[in-house]
């Protein structure tokens, strides 16, 4: 597991200098800035893949859905969406370091808290994707961890989710985009929607089972 | 009969699909940052990574509304007529200072006795109350005197206009590295080559200062007000 996601880093560092190369090849325009283009795109998605992942998290765990998409579907949607948009967050800051104009270096995009520009919101977007990284690992963990950790561990990936949200809505140089601000909140929307519909409609279903089983 | 091997990743193909999903949402990113990408949104470039890119800049010219960047200072430049006439020729351009930029402060000092004795050193007692001020750089500032709506020669060189940015557009990249000079230093501060000097020391402590001093103005280049000294 930690090898397989060693050599994803890996190759997203090779695979991006490679890109770029191609990029600059087939879209001249970019010029030297093209790793920062590909780090801004890399951001938005991988915020996009995460909310996909926790929304997937959020429907697969309440019985919303059921009928329309069955649960291990949704846990596949889940863990793929989720481990997406991990990959595309280290994507996000490990091409900078191909940019030639904003001289990050590894412990700039590795370390958290660790960067020499906007030191605390930069942090804030590392510890949200570590956090999700420890979250998606968790996965394959369960069963040592036990499921009570397991559970307190997926639950911070609202924290994540959040501090992802913030770094990019301070952050992000598209922040101000109408689309952009549409997404933002049309995500935080539906998380909290999800979180309600997880939190109400389960329980009314246990309700009306039990109201059920008592009456019969 | 051979039992069927069990798949052991379930939804191998929506898992596929998720993948190529977000390469495709990443590439349709990637192109589209890339061809909306204006110079004004390049100006929102981290202002640290604009301070690190701007070697590259200057090592070009930095230059704006008559003025360039000389990597310790803005200088005024003088632009001889010839050369926009005659543009067959290299485009050469002649760069004389005729200005240079040393730095005032304005001091406000609140005269609270009409009886005082001595005035401070560096200050001469003008009818009305005012006391007068002989900045560092010679020249002689009120201390009630606004301030003026053009530069003076201890004001800051004009600021970069707002939307633009030495960062430059994407479809003319500049070559990068180089050492990073000084940034053009902006409205409200000082170049920062030049250290600022200590204030006239004062004979007698004068009273606080009952009002901060007045921010520069907008810096537009022009020649010297009255009264200042240009050197």
């Amino acid at each position: 597991m930690g090898i397989a996601f060693a050599a994803a880093l890996a190759g997203i560092l090779i695979g991006s200098a490679a890109l770029q190369r191609v990029a600059g090849q087939v879209m001249p325009d970019m010029g030297t800035h093209g790793a920062w283009y590909a780090s801004r795109a890399a951001g938005v998605a991988a915020y996009l893949f995460l909310w996909l992942g926790l929304a997937g998290g959020l429907l697969m765990s309440s019985a919303w859905f059921d009928g329309l998409v069955g649960r291990a579907k949704l846990l596949a949607i889940h863990q793929a969406a989720s481990i997406a948009g991990i990959l595309l967050g280290f994507g996000h800051g490990l091409v900078l370091i191909q940019d030639p104009w904003t001289h990050f270096g590894l412990v700039d995009v590795l370390v958290p808290f660790g960067s020499y520009y906007k030191t605390s919101l930069t942090g804030i977007g590392q510890a949200s994707l570590y956090l999700g990284t420890i979250v998606s690992a968790s996965f394959w963990f369960r069963s040592a961890i036990g499921i009570k950790t397991w559970r307190y561990i997926h639950y911070s990936s609202f924290v994540a989710f959040i501090g992802a949200l913030w770094h990019g809505i301070q952050m992000g140089t598209d922040s101000h985009e109408t689309w952009l601000v549409v997404l933002y909140m049309a995500t935080s929307l539906s998380i909290v929607s999800g979180i309600v519909v997880r939190l109400t409609y389960t329980r009314t279903v246990k309700r009306r089972v039990i109201q059920e089983v008592s009456a019969a | 009969m051979s039992a069927k091997p069990r798949n052991p990743v379930k939804y191998a193909a929506t898992r596929v699909l998720i993948a190529v999903g977000a390469a495709a949402v990443f590439v349709v990113l990637w192109g589209t940052v890339a061809i909306t990408a204006t110079p004004s949104s390049e100006a929102k470039k981290p202002a640290a990574t604009q301070e690190a890119s701007q070697p590259a800049a200057a090592a070009t010219v930095i230059e704006k509304d008559g003025w360039r960047w000389n990597g310790t200072e803005w200088v005024r430049i003088e632009q001889p007529t010839a050369v926009a006439v005659a543009p067959p020729q290299a485009p050469v351009q002649e760069v004389r200072v005729i200005e240079r930029q040393p730095i005032y402060y304005y001091y406000q000092i609140v005269k609270d006795a009409p009886s005082a004795g001595t005035p401070p050193a560096g200050t001469t007692p003008v009818p009305g109350g005012k006391v007068v001020t002989k900045p560092a750089g010679g020249g002689v500032v009120t201390a009630s005197q606004p301030a003026p709506s053009t530069p003076a020669p201890g004001e800051p060189p004009p600021p970069l206009p707002d939307g633009s940015s030495p960062f430059p557009d994407a479809s003319l990249p500049p070559p990068p590295a180089a050492p990073p000079p000084a940034n053009p230093p902006p409205a409200s501060t000082p170049p920062p080559a030049t250290p600022p000097p200590s204030p006239p020391p004062p004979a007698t402590p004068p009273p606080p200062p009952s009002a901060p001093p007045p921010p520069p103005p907008a810096p537009t280049p022009a020649p010297p007000p009255k009264g200042t000294k240009g050197s």
